[in-house]
């Protein structure tokens, strides 16, 4: 009796948060006059595959072009916070250094900022930047990196987080692998991606996973850093598609399901990793 | 070379290590940092002195701070302004998504731990509204709650009960939940007490929608941490599921508990997708905190004087230091409210 509630309320749960998904895709498929029936239709009557190309063809550029900006965006960014965030883990981890307590304390203050108090400085800041977009030495004359690439990618690129992560997996492995290289004249370069990012790959691959969904989720950043609808992002374009489109909710939800499945995918390829990975490096009181 | 030379060159190569290696390391992340996450907190606590558009126009010392005074002040017939507005908006949004969650996610998690099949299955159908980009899942509420067409409206009148306006509805809910019962609702009560409004609570549900996932995974992962053995004697003590839940399981899990709360409360006060996509009306945010502004959050306001106010941008930064003065205040509340409470081994 007890697990036959149990089993009811997690399968209801489950139906409740699938729900809105399984709406979304079958009005995708419907007609114009079925998707506006009352009341509607569960399935739709004869699916129409052709409202996926009718939607991807719509914005004026296509949302090809989004895809590979979100692409571009995500990739890059996720490099970079990957790279920067294993030198710097190894520094706390496994380098003895004066004031190494501070700074770590203090690289995990900044997880504290909220994103809006940076986004109207940033803003700001990236216009500034020196000698790019036309700007002098002194950051003045030009636009500096908004409306570029780097000016979407860079703020927000080093992350406390993934320093932390890889901080916690690098000092899960025992001494002794160090020890024993160091003796055959090993440099810590060779025993980083050597020996320790073979032995962390779990850790490695969550940092990857976050990075890389929080980029191509990213929305408010992209779109107060950018004007030219060549460069933005997916997100963005999904957003503007709505309100062109808004009242073609078969169209509209054509175009919300090729936003939403990559990603869903994507996840469900590697979900067994993302949780592992949650799981044993997230938090463990 | 002799011995001793060597050896005194190999000493001062290590010590020269000991400095350029770790600097090396840090440099890219310490940089970056400081120039997008710490060095921004003092840019923007300078500029909420300037009148600033595009650049520093005029340095005004604290006017722009008096001005957000004024605008959290009453208004005419006691309303609130639009800053004071946003803050109770806000404070809705944090309560009524923080503990919900927690909550919900603090059962679910526990069924999903009492060894069952399709685990895999289950928690992922809990997981996946967390993966999904915000604006593509808030698309599809939109549509799901779309006051003409929609199906939850459809559903409605199908079992006999009224269609609502959903997302476009600015009407206060606690009027209107006491009127269904048919009681009235006294003018005299000050304003903040009828409660966020429909539109509001929308979004509210949205939000533990789309964040109830990651709740559910980080409790499990403190979840399965428990010693079962501990659970078994306390069942053996004849311990029913309720004590079992509030006096061992609780207790033992405080710790992700706790620092699930921190997180989710500094993510909820910067809250902005979930209220842009929902409310915006389509396009590029034109709309959004609408209607009548009953869902107009900070994070939403700093936008607006961004996006649409150009002029007013270091009224935003002001704003903005707004924001992170109370989000310090609310994580240290709770730090010390709540830690006392917290058992580490």
């Amino acid at each position: 009796m007890r697990r036959v509630i149990l089993y009811s309320v997690l399968i209801a749960g489950a139906v409740v948060m699938l729900f809105p998904f399984f709406w979304m895709v079958s009005s995708s498929l419907k007609t114009f006059q079925e998707v506006n029936l009352s009341p509607p239709t569960m399935l739709p009557a004869d699916p129409q595959w052709s409202n996926y190309a009718e939607a991807w063809g719509s914005p004026p550029s296509g949302f090809g072009r989004y895809f590979l900006n979100s692409l571009v965006v995500a990739v890059v960014g996720t490099a970079i916070q990957l790279f920067t965030g294993i030198m710097a883990a190894y520094a706390f981890a496994r380098l003895k250094f004066r004031f190494s307590n501070v700074l770590f304390m203090l690289v995990l203050a900044t997880m504290m900022i909220p994103f809006e108090t940076r986004i109207v400085p940033n803003y700001v800041l990236i216009r500034q930047i020196p000698l790019m977009g036309g700007n002098d030495i002194f950051g003045e004359g030009g636009a500096g990196l908004y409306d570029t690439y780097a000016g979407m990618i860079l703020p927000g690129v080093a992350s406390a987080f993934a320093v932390f992560l890889l901080r916690q997996a690098f000092m899960a492995v025992p001494r002794d692998y160090w020890d024993a290289l160091r003796m055959d004249g090993a440099s810590h370069w060779t025993f980083l991606w050597r020996v320790l990012i073979p032995m962390t790959m779990p850790a490695v691959l969550t940092v990857v996973l976050f990075g890389f969904i929080g980029r191509w989720n990213e929305l408010l950043w992209p779109l107060i850093a950018t004007q030219s609808e060549s460069i933005r992002p997916v997100q963005l374009g999904l957003m503007l598609f709505s309100g062109d489109e808004g009242s073609l909710y078969h169209l509209l939800m054509a175009a919300t399901t090729l936003v939403a499945v990559p990603g869903i995918f994507f996840f469900l390829f590697v979900q067994r990793r993302f949780i592992e990975g949650l799981t044993a490096f997230g938090v463990k009181g | 070379m002799s011995t001793v030379s060597m050896m005194r060159l190999r000493r001062k190569r290590r010590r020269l290590e000991r400095i350029w290696l770790p600097t090396l390391y840090l440099a890219p992340t310490l940089l970056l940092l400081w120039a997008f996450d710490i060095y921004p907190i003092f840019l923007s606590a300078w500029m909420s002195l300037w009148r600033w558009g595009i650049k520093a126009e005029e340095f005004i010392g604290l006017d722009n701070y008096s001005r957000v005074f004024d605008e959290i002040g009453s208004g005419p017939g006691g309303t609130p302004g639009e800053v004071g507005n946003s803050l109770l908006v806000t404070a809705f949004y944090v309560v009524g998504t923080v503990p919900v969650t927690i909550i919900i996610a603090f059962v679910i998690a526990n069924m999903l731990n009492s060894r069952i099949r399709f685990l895999a299955v289950l928690r992922t159908a809990y997981f996946v509204p967390y993966i999904t980009s915000t604006v593509a899942a808030g698309l599809a509420f939109v549509w799901l709650l779309n006051p003409q067409i929609g199906v939850l409206n459809s559903a409605l009148e199908s079992v006999g009960l009224p269609a609502q306006q959903w997302l476009l509805d600015p009407e206060p809910v606690g009027p209107k939940v006491l009127s269904m019962f048919g009681i009235g609702w006294s003018e005299n009560l000050p304003g903040f007490l009828e409660g966020p409004s429909v539109a509001l609570v929308c979004v509210i549900v949205f939000s533990v929608w789309n964040s109830l996932g990651f709740a559910v995974v980080i409790i499990l992962a403190g979840l399965v941490t428990i010693d079962p053995q501990v659970k078994e004697a306390a069942r053996m003590d004849g311990v029913n599921s309720w004590q079992m839940a509030t006096r061992i399981t609780m207790p033992l899990v405080s710790p992700t508990l706790f620092l699930l709360l921190i997180v989710s409360t500094i993510s909820s006060f910067q809250s902005f997708n979930e209220v842009y996509v929902l409310t915006s009306g389509g396009g590029y945010g034109a709309g959004a905190g609408s209607p009548l502004d009953s869902t107009l959050t900070l994070p939403v306001l700093i936008f607006r004087h961004l996006y649409e106010r150009p002029s007013s941008v270091g009224f935003a930064a002001a704003l903005s230091m707004l924001l992170f003065v109370l989000v310090l205040g609310v994580v240290l509340l709770q730090f010390r409210l709540a830690e006392r409470r917290v058992h580490y081994e």
